[in-house]
């Protein structure tokens, strides 16, 4: 057969080779901020105001006190310690858009969410399972991404559709037990669970705490869940941990970074429960 | 230059309209078949090898084009495969994630369908005309399958010229 047919096959693989090459070259090419618009942002949270967004959060947070569906534990010292940490970590966020209100649940469950609008609810069985202020500092600056980076409410747009979401904003509150339900219950996508790790680890490091404490959290909940399935929940609802272990071990910090322990007892708080 | 020998070309006066039809048919049912089956490109190239099959004997002219539209859907199908299974991985299995590869590679995609999309369209055009159209590389070899002289098909629009003439039938007498 012709040699110019193998030559036009070697031909044509080169010119569609070289047009992905510089598709791939021409995305590097963007700045961050198109890339994030055009590709990697959700459209979803676009949708809503932060206004809207803090207006749900109150809606759905209502929900929650008047239907008692979660009790909110009273504690000073516990409210204090959670303060303290969390308020060491939000003095780092510039420019937020939210007042962070973290509040504990009077719940054994491993777990951590969020809901529109700032609101963090960690259950009293994560501070339980905790061993170092450090390691809340963690998991509520991994919820503090999700918060930042607008995915609880885009969440809750992808699952319930726009009309909705406005017309609870309305003042139809028939369907915020489903909605509640939703914040509890799904999940975030692989990519935001990676973002939010992303803010995490970067947010700690500016707070002057070790991102090592999410490899430390994760390594006790991996030792855990081998003995009790109950802690299983938060493994299902992120990525993989050895993956999240690694990220947090491998990131680099900027140079001269020296990590302060925050100053708190963890044992009197583990009392104080 | 290669020593093989290929056939004589036929013009598009030489083709009947039937040869023409069948072998515009080889682009047009490829694109039906490509739309009933997305998201899933395999029922286009299954459609397109029972179409190269069944036709192929109709003559060269079909014989070529009906393996052009064959053969030239294969790295496209290829690319699609790759794209679909990409996209599942990442909004349904959640195993992937976007990234600035996954985008190279889908506007890659859109950018190879789209060519392939215009060339077998015009290439339709222009077989419904008697006119050859040569892709790269799948035109060269498609030309090489149907109009070799070593090629030994039997097309039926040639089968009264291969039959050999015995004189079977002689007169009685001389």
């Amino acid at each position: 057969m012709n040699k110019k047919i193998f030559m036009d096959l070697l031909k044509s693989i080169i010119f569609f080779g070289g047009i992905f090459v510089l598709f791939y070259f021409g995305i590097q090419l963007l700045s961050e901020e198109r890339k994030t618009s055009w590709f990697y942002s959700d459209i979803e949270s676009q949708l809503i105001s932060y206004e809207q967004e803090i207006q749900l959060g109150d809606l759905i947070a209502e929900h929650l006190i008047e239907n008692n569906k979660q009790k909110v534990i009273q504690n000073k010292f516990i409210d204090s310690v959670v303060w303290a940490v969390s308020s060491h970590l939000q003095k780092q966020i510039e420019l937020s858009e939210y007042d962070y209100e973290i509040l504990v649940l009077d719940s054994p469950q491993t777990n951590a969410f969020t809901i529109p609008g700032g609101r963090i609810y960690v259950f009293k069985g994560l501070l339980e399972f905790c061993d170092s202020a450090e390691q809340l500092a963690a998991v509520l600056a991994h919820e503090m991404g999700h918060i930042e980076k607008r995915h609880t409410v885009s969440k809750l747009v992808k699952e319930f559709g726009i009309k909705i979401i406005f017309s609870l904003l309305g003042g139809d509150t028939l369907l915020l037990g489903e909605l509640w339900e939703t914040v509890l219950s799904s999940n975030f996508d692989r990519s935001q669970e990676k973002e939010a790790d992303q803010f995490a680890l970067k947010l700690l490091e500016e707070a002057q705490i070790s991102p090592t404490a999410i490899a430390s959290f994760f390594r006790k909940l991996n030792r855990e869940n081998l003995d009790y399935n109950e802690k299983m929940e938060l493994l299902m609802t992120h990525p993989h941990n050895k993956s999240r272990i690694k990220s947090s071990l491998e990131y680099k910090t900027q140079e001269g970074f020296k990590p302060q322990l925050i100053n708190i007892d963890w044992n009197l708080v583990k009392k104080a429960l | 230059m290669s020593s093989e020998k290929y056939v004589k070309l036929p013009q598009p006066h030489e083709l009947s309209e039937r040869e023409k039809e069948d072998a515009m048919g080889a682009y047009l049912m490829m694109f039906a078949a490509l739309a009933t089956s997305l998201p899933l490109p395999i029922i286009n190239l299954i459609a397109a090898t029972v179409y190269y099959y069944v036709n192929r004997k109709k003559g060269r002219f079909i014989h070529f084009h009906c393996l052009q539209s064959l053969l030239s859907q294969l790295p496209t199908t290829i690319v699609n495969w790759g794209l679909l299974y990409w996209t599942l991985q990442i909004f349904f299995f959640d195993n992937l994630e976007k990234n600035d590869w996954f985008y190279s590679y889908l506007g890659f995609a859109i950018l190879a369908n789209l060519i392939y999309f215009i060339f077998s369209i015009i290439a339709a055009m222009r077989a419904r005309k008697g006119i050859f159209m040569y892709f790269v590389f799948f035109g060269g070899y498609s030309y090489h399958r149907a109009y070799s002289a070593s090629n030994r098909l039997i097309y039926e629009n040639e089968e009264n010229q291969n039959i050999k003439t015995e004189k079977l039938n002689t007169p009685p007498f001389q």
